[in-house]
């Protein structure tokens, strides 16, 4: 088969990769690690719990389908017409898994044996659709599960309600898995529809990493992907105002200390404007909050927060950009208080540049700790691809982002009137503003 | 791989590994005592208070500022038991000096921090300085708050704690409310200060390149130890007493899901054979219970086994309804007995003992799983390779699984239940 190679090196990160553009369509990202015993396969397409409005090249109207359908799809794919891909993997003794996020589906096996026998099996069972209305009948009862499960999770109530109460119209704020109603309108014609439509091979990537080498790869690539034409996919979103819907919500459910989510909603970007954002975003909210921050200092030894505070990695896809801190606390609002302090200072009279290095610092020993893993390696090159980017494209970024454009992009880009704060308290406690 | 094993002092041990493949460093300072439950909630804010300052830095603001410039190095620390010791572990991970931007010992320097940490902490007139003990404090007693916030892991504990009750494993290793509000700096002090004197010290360190300077180092700390009186005894494995009679316990809460653990015990079964069994029954998405109580009779989402080689118990917990929870708990029995009676076929077996032996062979490529091999060997007393261990599960029979089977006892069963 024809394909277009490259080398992508690294000198900072002292690593590189190669990326293929397979005459199939799909993009195929690998990283050679010698000496390393296990590796790490994944194949993603972008197709995650917000892409329910879609068309394809020649189609009038956008298609709209139930909430929940790529997680219910991606449980589904597991299982072909003659038998399920895990007892496949069991022939082998890979570790296979997949997860769904908001903008994305990846299918994903580790292993230290036999990795050739288990990437035939990952890029065979994902290219091999096979739904009846009795094995989606029966998948429901279990997600439905799965639903219920996350429903009693205070950490996945208080984020699912800072999304409800920051977009309006936006997809994603509704739940991954959907509803048990949204799930119930699911049927195999409508699986089969959303395959066919995001699981084309343009729409995808497989990123492999760890103990394998690129000719073994590719071959088995060249014989089990199937070529297929780009069918012009586009995506609809309702409009969303730069608005949030409200400030505050809160939820009672059984936990022992109240938990907050304190979010920003930001412009949403694209591409290497985005990357350029979220680290800029980043390491300015580390700076300001993170623990050697004064603020957190401050905040503990009040007893306002504990060692559960953290500054959440900035939150973004397609149409959506969040920033957000969360933790436990007795009184949340003064907290929130406390973070429109510090950001109205520090916009007014900047902040501390060498703090602004010292975070730099620490990004940059994340990036490096990463390149040893497995897992880390394939996961970071998927990423880049369905973001429009290149591997190791951040480790140039970090090193570009000045104080001045973290300063800038404080006063400019956080807007601390679409704030939202989100609260889960124990049952019977008083409620908040 | 080069390891290499030094005494550094009695009941001083360092064990290090050099593994050119790392691109970080990393040193576990692991303490070893016998577990006494009234001793927790002082050891667990002790372990709090051995990561979040010192003398140095005294601040947990202060500290942070030091880990960041080593390029974000970690330092945590963690208490925990196996069988009836007591492991309270200082951890720390630096990325290796050769990516330091300026040619900076980051190795060395955090080993230094790290001995600041364990052995000059932040203390005024023999007591833990007021401040730092309070906000510990504040860490705990939520800690303790929180642990309902997780249903599955609350869950779970209550099963265990009902499993082993009146065992050192059954107690709640944050200590109760009110030993935690109890506690005094002063006395916090002294008990930190026994505990140097009789903890047994295992270290454990790999990084890419050899550290000549590591034992000089650590020794000349460490030898600086007053009255040092090691007195350990190396309970490990201590099996749960088996119960002649299954207890139930039902607690209603306001979920939407309940919580179903069951809980057995065994006895004189081999950490391979039960390492097997757990693969067959619950341990992947091809396992019996995955097989059968998930996909055949779409009664959870979960339903998993996990054992605990220390105090041979075998969990099995899932995620269900509170209408089908007796019809779960009999589905489960079903596959337990399906073991039993050999109603699996060889491929199933092989098919289990593949992930096993999977991860064995993985197991030299993170610090992590180095340090954690290193420390299964001490603690089982088994100098066994992970090589070894391959051919030992390699050699694990058909017959030998039905026998353990056999050998689980059903001991109790936790149900969280959901209210209507």
């Amino acid at each position: 088969m024809n394909r277009n190679t490259e080398i992508i090196r690294s000198e900072t990160a002292d690593t590189q990769c190669l990326h293929v553009q397979h005459e199939s369509g799909l993009n195929i990202y690998i990283m050679e690690m010698p000496g390393y015993h296990s590796a790490f396969a994944m194949f993603g397409t972008k197709y995650g719990s917000i892409n329910t409005r879609f068309r394809l090249k020649g189609e009038e109207t956008y298609a709209e389908v139930p909430e929940g359908i790529a997680h219910f799809l991606e449980h589904k794919l597991f299982e072909n017409e003659d038998c399920d891909a895990f007892a496949q993997y069991a022939r082998t003794g890979a570790n296979a898994n997949a997860f769904t996020t908001f903008d994305k589906t990846v299918y994903l096996f580790g292993c230290s044996q036999n990795f050739a026998p288990s990437l035939e099996i990952l890029l065979q069972f994902v290219q091999s659709p096979y739904f009846t209305q009795e094995t989606v009948d029966k998948e429901q009862g279990i997600i439905a599960q799965e639903i219920r499960m996350n429903y009693d999770e205070a950490s996945w109530m208080v984020f699912f309600g800072l999304l409800r109460s920051m977009y309006h119209a936006h997809p994603v704020r509704i739940d991954i898995a959907g509803t048990e109603e949204s799930i119930r309108r699911i049927d195999a014609d409508l699986l089969y529809r959303c395959y066919h439509t995001f699981y084309n091979l343009h729409n995808m990537v497989l990123s492999v990493a760890g103990n394998v080498k690129a000719d073994e790869v590719l071959e088995i690539c060249d014989r089990l992907l199937r070529p297929c034409e780009d069918q012009g996919l586009e995506e609809l979103y309702a409009d969303e105002p730069d608005t949030v819907v409200r400030h505050y919500t809160e939820t009672t459910m059984p936990v022992g200390t109240p938990l907050f989510s304190l979010g920003f909603k930001l412009r949403p970007r694209k591409g290497r404007e985005l990357l350029r954002a979220e680290l800029t975003a980043a390491l300015l909210m580390e700076t300001l909050f993170g623990a050697s921050s004064g603020f957190y200092d401050d905040l503990v030894r009040k007893g306002l927060l504990n060692s559960e505070f953290e500054v959440d990695g900035p939150f973004s896809g397609d149409g959506y950009f969040m920033l957000s801190c969360s933790g436990e606390s007795a009184d949340p609002e003064t907290v929130r208080d406390r973070i429109f302090e510090v950001l109205e200072d520090a916009g007014r009279e900047g902040f501390d540049r060498e703090s602004f290095e010292r975070i730099r610092r620490v990004h940059y020993g994340s990036r490096v700790r990463s390149g040893a893993n497995m897992e880390a390696n394939a996961s970071a090159m998927l990423n880049a691809w369905m973001n429009g980017l290149k591997p190791f494209e951040d480790i140039e970024v970090l090193a570009e982002i000045t104080y001045e454009e973290a300063l800038r992009f404080l006063r400019e880009e956080i807007d601390t009137a679409q704030y939202v704060l989100s609260v889960v308290r124990p049952e019977g406690a008083e409620t908040g503003c | 791989m080069k390891e290499t094993t030094q005494t550094l002092g009695e009941g001083i041990e360092l064990v290090s590994v050099c593994n050119p493949n790392a691109r970080s460093s990393s040193l576990n300072i692991m303490l070893l005592l016998p577990a006494v439950p009234e001793k927790y909630a002082v050891y667990d804010r002790i372990t709090g208070l051995l990561s979040t300052g010192c003398r140095k830095y005294p601040s947990l603001a202060a500290l942070a500022k030091k880990e960041d410039a080593l390029y974000g190095a970690s330092l945590s620390s963690s208490f925990g038991l196996a069988g009836d010791v007591l492991q309270i572990s200082l951890i720390g991970s630096v990325i290796a000096d050769r990516f330091a931007l300026e040619g900076e010992h980051l190795s060395e320097e955090l080993t230094e921090l790290m001995l600041d940490c364990l052995l000059d902490p932040n203390v005024r007139d023999g007591a833990f300085d007021e401040e730092a003990f309070r906000i510990q404090q504040r860490e705990q007693l939520a800690a303790i708050d929180a642990e309902i916030n997780d249903k599955r892991g609350y869950a779970i504990q209550k099963a265990r704690q009902a499993a082993c009750e009146g065992e050192p494993y059954a107690s709640p290793m944050h200590g109760t409310r009110a030993e935690a509000e109890a506690l005094t700096a002063s006395a916090a002090y002294e008990a930190y200060r026994e505990m140097l004197r009789r903890a047994v010290f295992r270290i454990y360190y790999v990084s890419p390149t050899e550290a000549p300077w590591l034992a000089g180092k650590l020794t000349g700390a460490l030898s600086a130890l007053e009255g040092r009186e090691p007195a350990f005894t190396r309970a490990f494995h201590t099996p749960s007493p088996i119960r002649e009679t299954c207890r139930e316990i039902t607690e209603p809460m306001p979920v939407t899901q309940s919580k179903l653990v069951m809980v057995f015990k065994y006895a004189d079964l081999p950490v391979e054979t039960v390492q097997l069994l757990h693969a067959l029954v619950g341990g992947s998405p091809s396992s019996l219970l995955f097989s059968n109580v998930r996909e055949k009779l779409h009664l959870c989402y979960y339903c998993v086994s996990h054992p605990v080689y220390s105090k041979d118990l075998f969990f099995v917990d899932s995620g269900v309804s509170a209408a089908n929870a007796q019809r779960t708990r009999e589905a489960i029995l079903e596959q337990i007995g399906a073991v039993c009676r050999g109603a699996f076929t060889d491929e199933m077996l092989e098919n289990a003992r593949r992930p096993v032996v999977d991860y064995l062979y993985s197991i030299g490529d993170t610090n992590y799983s180095i340090m954690q091999e290193l420390h299964d060997r001490y603690k089982w007393n088994d100098p066994a390779t992970p090589e070894e261990r391959i051919e030992r599960i390699r050699a694990v029979t058909r017959d030998e699984i039905i026998a353990a089977a056999k050998a689980l006892r059903l001991d109790t069963v936790y149900l969280m239940e959901e209210q209507a």
